[in-house]
């Protein structure tokens, strides 16, 4: 009798009830806007970065009184590619908070647990590289506090 | 008995790779706490080490309460999460499982509502910007 309580046990599933539906639709919701708001920042400072880098090339030159070409450019190229690059980053990190919010979504709607296993996986991807950023943030600050 | 078959028919199930994902998610959850309330006791050890060099730091302590409550807010949260989570997935126990996944979803939904904040925050200075511009005064007459 106990080994067949124990058996009923272990064989206990967690299951995507009512309630576990409601949460991961919340948490779907919110992680698409938190996603796409994201998504829309980041295009809008390149936008402004690549747009306005010829105005501010021209202000500085207007400034100065003279041409200063090469050099200016130069160094103007080297912060754009340096913003070009964080932006990505950030793009990339948030690509797979999309992606778990579309899978669970679609998941939930089309009741495909493989589909609902990609989107956990997504999820777990996004965690692991914002963690993985944060030890990196966390060290530098430490660096810096005890320079 | 019937009943009971036709719910697991028409119920979604976790199988062991979703179980594992979630698993991974509330130790990386977990972690990531962690750093967090590191990060927040960083920010605070660092702000009393500025404020006794010099005095004129109160509208920055202010600024480092405010972050370090909306950290601490944020982190307790996602916490709960992962520990409820774990329990629920370790113990196939539904209970601690539904209320890790509510946790986490209260996680997203605060980071939702401060990314609105910062957002109303940003339109408004932009908008004080543009109307204190003297281009835009001269622009209106």
């Amino acid at each position: 009798m106990e080994q067949f309580q124990q058996d009923q046990l272990s064989d206990l599933k967690l299951q995507v009830d009512s309630e576990v539906r409601q949460h991961l639709n919340s948490s779907a919701k919110w992680s698409k806007f938190i996603s796409i708001t994201v998504f829309i920042f980041c295009g809008l400072v390149l936008l402004i970065a690549v747009g306005g880098s010829t105005a501010i090339i021209a202000a500085m030159e207007k400034m100065s009184g003279r041409n200063l070409g090469f050099i200016t450019s130069n160094y103007l190229w080297v912060i754009i590619g340096t913003m070009v690059f964080a932006l990505a980053v950030f793009v990339f990190i948030y690509y797979f908070l999309f992606n778990f919010a579309a899978k669970i979504r679609s998941a939930l709607m089309s009741e495909d647990v493989d589909v609902l296993n990609r989107g956990l996986g997504s999820l777990k991807s996004y965690f692991i590289i914002t963690t993985v950023f944060s030890i990196l943030m966390l060290l530098i600050n430490i660096y810096n506090l005890f320079k | 008995m019937e009943d009971n078959q036709q719910n697991s028919l028409f119920e979604l199930e976790f199988n062991d790779e979703g179980k594992a994902n979630l698993s991974s998610i509330a130790q990386w959850g977990y972690v990531n706490a962690v750093v967090g309330f590191i990060s927040a006791g960083l920010t605070l050890v660092s702000a009393f080490a500025s404020g006794a060099r010099n005095s004129e730091t109160g509208g920055n302590i202010l600024t480092v309460f405010v972050s370090i409550s909306i950290s601490l807010l944020l982190n307790i949260t996602l916490v709960n999460a992962a520990v409820n989570l774990k329990k629920g997935v370790n113990d196939s126990d539904q209970g601690y499982f539904n209320l890790g996944m509510l946790k986490l979803a209260s996680y997203f939904k605060i980071l939702g509502i401060l990314l609105i904040i910062v957002l109303v925050i940003v339109f408004l200075a932009m908008l004080i910007l543009l109307l204190a511009s003297p281009g835009a005064t001269s622009g209106i007459k």
